[in-house]
């Protein structure tokens, strides 16, 4: 074998290495498309959110920790907050009682009770004693998660 | 932590796509075909650049690489179908190299080698067919951290344990030695992410602060710092700082990643200075390390030898290498097994090198992928734990070999001889695939109209 060759082969071989990483990012890139698509998600919601206003259900939305934040629950006759899988939302937070709190829709608006937790639930820096009416722009924190009322 | 999702949250529309039947590990199959060609390749000019006038043996040795490949894929294939694709032709085509490499260099290893490799497939699959579900471990954490420790401890024990080359991290079972320390840091990553996941909120949030920075509490914190300083006191006992210096890393790396506080890493690296320190001015081994990487030459013959001959090795190689099997890189001493980077720098140059730094560098990638796609707590840190563990352990060996830090013996995952870490990164590989395969497959098909709770 000449070594012409021999070296031919050998760039060739590093070259096929830098191919099979290329395959392999673009491989990985055809995984993406599911961020690419849930981007488009994002938008059609967005577009879509109007026509939720105009009906007028009231949402939970988490503010902090920032890694939830955005996060929109909505309040469909009531939302329980909790630590328990069976709650609407469910905080995995060692401050969070099993069934902390309650969001609910009554004949007197929108009213947000505490359902007898350890460590209390906050409507606006207040801790919660009795049902407490809630309007667009509160602020209800349950252990380290704070949600803005829309 | 909110472990819930709303009703119709834009993720689970976009899994319906990846959820297609077969699509990931068609993908996988394509690219470990291209592994396997490659290792191929790599043997036959190994082979040619050897013994030029007789012809290579390469036609069984392919059919031996695409019988072992095969087989991995069809296990996965059946135990982990929704698995990251990219992972396992990674580590195929680090294994190859590797393999190829300690064939070039020492037959008598490439035998053992190659049958280590099998083992470690052998344990990949079973693996994946005990643990169906790796959340079933997290409430055997603590049975996790003994077992960690006992492993650690296995070297110390008088007939079975033995001393090489002043570390006494091997145990003797007859016909080979196996380092249990290798396997120990995968139990007790498991143990670390188990408690993590327990006392996260209350490490998270501190009572107390000290000069700006807050201090967890004692009463959750001090099992967690017994149980890490007893392990890195075993290693250093045993006088595997490699293992220690890796081992203290991903405690740290754990904790940040569990808390996001950045007073943990702060205090880790305060106290990693300060046993850096205690270290040199008690061990005469870790002067004669630094001395070695602040001037190899200074002591060329003796302390700074294996240092200063891998860095001709590399500069032998310069960009293009000088080819597979037409270099000396057998000059430098333990070159199968912390130096095989040197050789690689030399043989296959710098464009080769590159290589086996991005195919980790793609292997880390894909393993926090799957720690971000992993909805469950325990699951994600135990995916980002034992990325990290492997990352750091190619910053610190291949920071050794090119003398970017002091030289501490560490193997390069997938690549180096050695069979007990080769097997230990299969279970690792094998937990990575477990989790991106659970993880995808509890993600609600369709958007259903009540909120569901992802963590059960």
């Amino acid at each position: 074998m000449s070594d012409a060759i021999l070296t031919l082969l050998r760039l060739g071989f590093l070259a096929l290495v830098w191919f099979f990483f290329a395959r392999v990012a673009s491989s990985v890139w055809q995984a993406v498309p599911s961020v690419a698509a849930t981007a488009t998600v994002t938008k059609d919601r967005r577009t879509r959110r109007p026509k939720k206003k105009s009906a007028k259900k009231p949402s939970v939305v988490i503010v902090e920790p920032l890694s939830h934040a955005g996060l929109v629950f909505e309040v469909d006759g009531q939302l329980t907050i909790g630590r328990s899988a069976a709650c609407d939302i469910t905080l995995d937070d060692t401050f969070v009682s099993s069934q902390h709190a309650r969001v609910a829709i009554t004949p007197n608006g929108l009213l947000v009770s505490d359902l007898g937790s350890t460590n209390g639930t906050y409507v606006d820096r207040q801790k919660v004693t009795g049902p407490v009416s809630v309007h667009s722009g509160s602020r209800v924190q349950v252990g380290s998660t704070v949600m803005e009322v829309r | 932590m909110i472990t819930s999702s709303p009703a119709g949250h834009p993720d689970s529309s976009a899994r319906v796509s990846r959820l297609r039947p077969g699509s990931p590990r068609g993908v996988e199959l394509t690219l470990l075909i291209g592994a396997g060609l490659l290792t191929t390749a790599a043997f036959g000019l190994a082979a040619l650049a050897t013994r030029s006038d007789t012809p290579p043996n390469v036609i069984p040795f392919l059919g031996l690489v695409l019988g072992l490949l095969g087989t991995a894929h069809v296990v996965v294939r059946r135990l982990a179908p929704m698995a990251e694709p990219t992972l396992l032709p990674l580590v195929a085509f680090l294994n190859g190299i590797g393999y190829v490499m300690i064939a070039r260099l020492n037959e008598n290893f490439a035998g053992r080698q190659s049958v280590w490799t099998l083992a470690g497939l052998v344990a990949f699959a079973t693996t994946l067919v005990a643990f169906r579900d790796i959340r079933r471990l997290e409430q055997y954490r603590y049975l996790l951290a003994l077992t960690g420790t006992a492993l650690l401890l296995l070297p110390l024990l008088p007939i079975i344990g033995q001393e090489i080359r002043g570390a006494r991290i091997w145990i003797s079972l007859g016909l080979f030695t196996i380092q249990p320390g290798e396997f120990a840091k995968v139990v007790l990553t498991m143990f670390l992410a188990g408690y993590l996941v327990d006392k996260r909120e209350l490490l998270t949030i501190s009572t107390r602060r000290v000069a700006g920075l807050h201090v967890p509490d004692l009463r959750h914190f001090g099992p967690l710092g017994l149980a890490v300083a007893v392990a890195l006191l075993v290693m250093v006992a045993e006088r595997d700082l490699g293992s220690s210096l890796l081992f203290f890393t991903l405690f740290v790396v754990m904790m940040y990643l569990a808390t996001s506080r950045l007073a943990y890493v702060l205090g880790g690296f305060g106290f990693f200075m300060a046993g850096s320190v205690v270290a040199y001015q008690m061990f005469g081994h870790v002067q004669r390390r630094v001395s070695a990487w602040l001037d190899p030459f200074a002591d060329v013959n003796d302390s700074g030898f294996q240092v200063a001959e891998a860095a001709f090795a590399m500069a032998d190689g310069g960009l293009l290498g000088t080819g597979l099997g037409e270099g000396t890189p057998d000059v430098i001493p333990a070159v199968t097994t912390d130096m095989i980077f040197a050789a690689i720098g030399e043989e296959l140059g710098l464009v080769g090198a590159a290589a086996i730094l991005v195919c980790f560098m793609l292997f880390v990638g894909a393993g926090f992928r799957v720690a971000m796609v992993a909805s469950d707590p325990f699951e994600k840190l135990v995916a980002g734990g034992l990325t990290a563990l492997l990352g750091f352990q190619v910053i610190v060996i291949v920071g050794g070999v090119t003398r970017l830090l002091p030289l501490t013996g560490v193997t390069l995952p997938f690549v180096s001889y050695g069979g007990s870490s080769l097997v230990a990164n299969y279970v690792i590989l094998a937990i990575l695939i477990r989790i991106s395969d659970s993880a995808v497959r509890r993600q609600p098909v369709t958007s259903s109209a009540d909120p569901t709770y992802f963590g059960q």
